[in-house]
């Protein structure tokens, strides 16, 4: 999956002349994915890159960030690549594929492709990875991101999520289902982008979904952040 | 002092004038923005709203003007058309026309044109008796059925004054597409605004053709002295409040303005019909083909009653003589089809109010249609509002008896 990610980005870099590269560093408190804390409950330092051919509907970009991992550090690589269409000012559709793995003894590499739908602000999507973080099954994940300008630079945004693993769940008599709120306020003046947010996490323990946080990791966190795009 | 005046006014049309036909100096340059998509820190510390990729569409501007000598000088997002517009400045000896042919056949332009200047259409010259046009219209009985309730009417034009009585609580919002500074009252604005939506029954004033409408007034045009309401404004500034406009959907935009065919401008107002909005123009009547917008395919054109121009399509409306509101507790008569075209847009928010699902054929059909017996040669004649509303609403709300003959309704 890695080696066809990857070909799609070269076969997009070839398009060059009509590309817009941008990339981006971000400082955050606290390395929040679907409401699980990848870093440990500290902060964490990622950069990012994001590729656009606007004329064709293509794009992709990759990031990474330092993470921990079962109480190591490792650092996250995660490259995309998908095609967003527009149906009208308001609405537009998309699909793609994303891979992430992991440095150190296990590398929890996964993909997962996933279909959305943007209107105005609202962007609903639904991700399938067959063999989550290694786990063994299947995941599914839903979720909806709104936000809404305020006056001046300010906004607030909003996230919700749903994730359900397939396979079995006896061993750990515990539900399959785990959903991650996310709400915060944000404040943006290009090329700075500066959040503050409160998410939280119900339902299936980490360990049950596939996730290698290490252990004691709250579910419930503030969360800062602090980036800049060039 | 009447001289001043007058002479006031005659130096704001010049300056209008003189401001069309120097050749422009700045250029928009559109480049595509990308749909809304999953981007690499989606999930982590994403922003939702600020986009990064601007930065990457504003590198490639700086790009374009080290290129070809430019200078940005601004920019806005037009999410109606999937583009970012940046102006840019072309150099001195440089030819606008000749810039924007180059970055046209630049892989990285979407499209470029010259930054042009448009006008208003309103005549300043107050030398007729007082006339209330509102009766011609029937208005108090037609707004015993229709107020233009909840219809949201924009107001492409200058500033509006929300100090006069008959304009407050009119106006929802208030937004500056000229410049960085406040917003200001000026006249044309404050005169179209209060044509459209007056307060009725306030015991001062007009009463406006659409009293309850929302007003957005959106400035884009800017008085060009301080007692004339000449006004110009350009095709950045006109596109960004359309670009507004679009966003808030509204359900009429007023433009009581003219100038030259312009493609960004055409382009918006194609995204505005495709999403029903009644796009109503004043007709230029020094232009044979009454002037942009006035001339473009779907725009309601309108002239005023006693206008000779050989355009096609055009609507009449009174536009001598309209007592309207001025900034500060002031009103004044007004000449000229920015009032006409701001009488229609009224006109459209009441058939709108009563028919929230007509379409843009049925409200040409309905400002077409005519209550007073005569040959189609007579034509062009006034916009008889009775008939219109009756053949909208399919119900007779005024000067009935004609209506119905007109019609061929059956009488009883």
């Amino acid at each position: 999956m890695f080696r066809i990610v990857v070909a799609v980005l070269l076969t997009l870099l070839a398009l060059q002349t009509r590309a817009q590269v941008t990339g981006s560093a971000t400082f955050v408190s606290d390395y929040r994915f679907r409401g699980v804390s990848l870093s440990d409950d500290r902060p964490a330092a990622q950069v990012a890159f994001d590729i656009d051919w606007p004329s064709t509907g293509w794009y992709g970009g990759g990031m990474m960030s330092n993470v921990r991992l079962d109480a190591g550090h490792a650092v996250q690589g995660l490259a995309y690549a998908g095609y967003v269409q527009r149906m009208t000012a308001d609405l537009s559709w998309e699909g793609g594929v994303r891979y992430t793995r992991f440095t150190g003894g296990e590398s929890y590499a996964y993909a997962e492709a996933y279909a959305g739908m943007t209107f105005r602000q609202l962007v609903g999507r639904l991700y399938y990875a067959p063999n989550y973080f290694r786990a063994g099954y299947g995941t599914w994940y839903a979720e909806l991101n709104d936000s809404h300008a305020l006056n001046g630079h300010w906004y607030v945004f909003a996230h919700a999520g749903y994730l359900r693993r397939n396979g079995n769940v006896a061993d750990y008599h515990v539900s399959r289902f785990r959903s991650d709120l996310r709400a915060g306020l944000g404040f943006a003046v290009q090329p700075w982008n500066l959040q503050l947010s409160w998410t939280t996490a119900h339902g299936a323990p980490d360990v049950a979904l596939g996730y290698p946080s290490a252990a004691g990791t709250h579910r419930n966190a503030w969360v800062f952040s602090v980036a800049y795009a060039w | 002092m009447k001289h001043l005046w007058l002479l006031a006014a005659l130096l704001g049309v010049c300056v209008a004038v003189h401001a069309e036909t120097q050749p422009p100096t700045q250029v928009l340059v559109m480049l595509r923005a990308a749909a809304p998509h999953l981007r690499a820190g989606d999930g982590y510390a994403a922003s939702y709203t600020a986009s990064p990729d601007e930065n990457a569409r504003m590198h490639i501007a700086h790009a374009l003007a080290q290129q070809y000598g430019l200078q940005v000088v601004d920019s806005w997002p037009m999410p109606a058309l999937g583009l970012d517009c940046f102006v840019m400045r072309v150099a001195p000896g440089m030819s606008a026309g000749d810039v924007t042919q180059l970055l046209s056949h630049d892989a990285r332009v979407e499209s470029a044109e010259p930054r042009q200047a448009f006008h208003t259409l309103a005549n300043d010259d107050p030398l007729y008796s007082l006339q209330p046009t509102a009766n011609s219209w029937h208005l108090t009985e037609l707004h015993a059925a229709a107020t233009g309730h909840g219809v949201a009417i924009a107001e492409v034009d200058s500033g509006v004054d929300t100090a006069n009585p008959d304009l407050a609580g009119q106006v929802v919002e208030q937004r500056n597409f000229v410049d960085d500074d406040g917003y200001r009252a000026e006249l044309h604005g404050t005169e179209v605004a209060g044509i459209i939506a007056a307060r009725e029954g306030n015991g001062v004033g007009i009463a406006g053709v659409a009293p309850r409408a929302q007003l957005l007034a959106l400035r884009a045009c800017w008085q060009l002295a301080d007692d004339s309401a000449a006004s110009a404004c350009d095709s950045f500034t006109l596109a960004k409040a359309l670009q507004y406009a679009l966003q808030k959907h509204v359900q009429v935009i007023n433009l009581s303005l003219s100038g030259p065919d312009d493609r960004l401008l055409e382009r918006l107002l194609d995204a505005a019909t495709a999403q029903r909005i009644a796009v109503v123009s004043a007709v230029d009547d020094s232009a044979a083909d009454g002037g942009f917008p006035a001339s473009y395919k779907g725009v309601l054109a309108v002239a005023g009653e006693r206008s000779t121009t050989q355009a096609r399509d055009v609507l009449h409306a009174p536009a001598e003589d309209i007592p309207t509101t001025q900034p500060g507790a002031r009103w004044n008569l007004v000449n000229g089809s920015s009032f006409a075209a701001a009488e229609v847009s009224g006109l459209v928010a009441l058939l709108r109010d009563l028919s929230p699902d007509i379409t843009l054929t049925q409200l040409q059909d309905a400002l077409h249609a005519q209550t007073a017996l005569g040959l189609v040669s007579m034509r062009p004649m006034t916009i008889d509002a009775c008939a219109a509303v009756a053949q909208a609403s399919h119900r007779c709300i005024c000067h009935c008896a004609a209506t119905h003959a007109s019609l061929g309704a059956p009488r009883r």
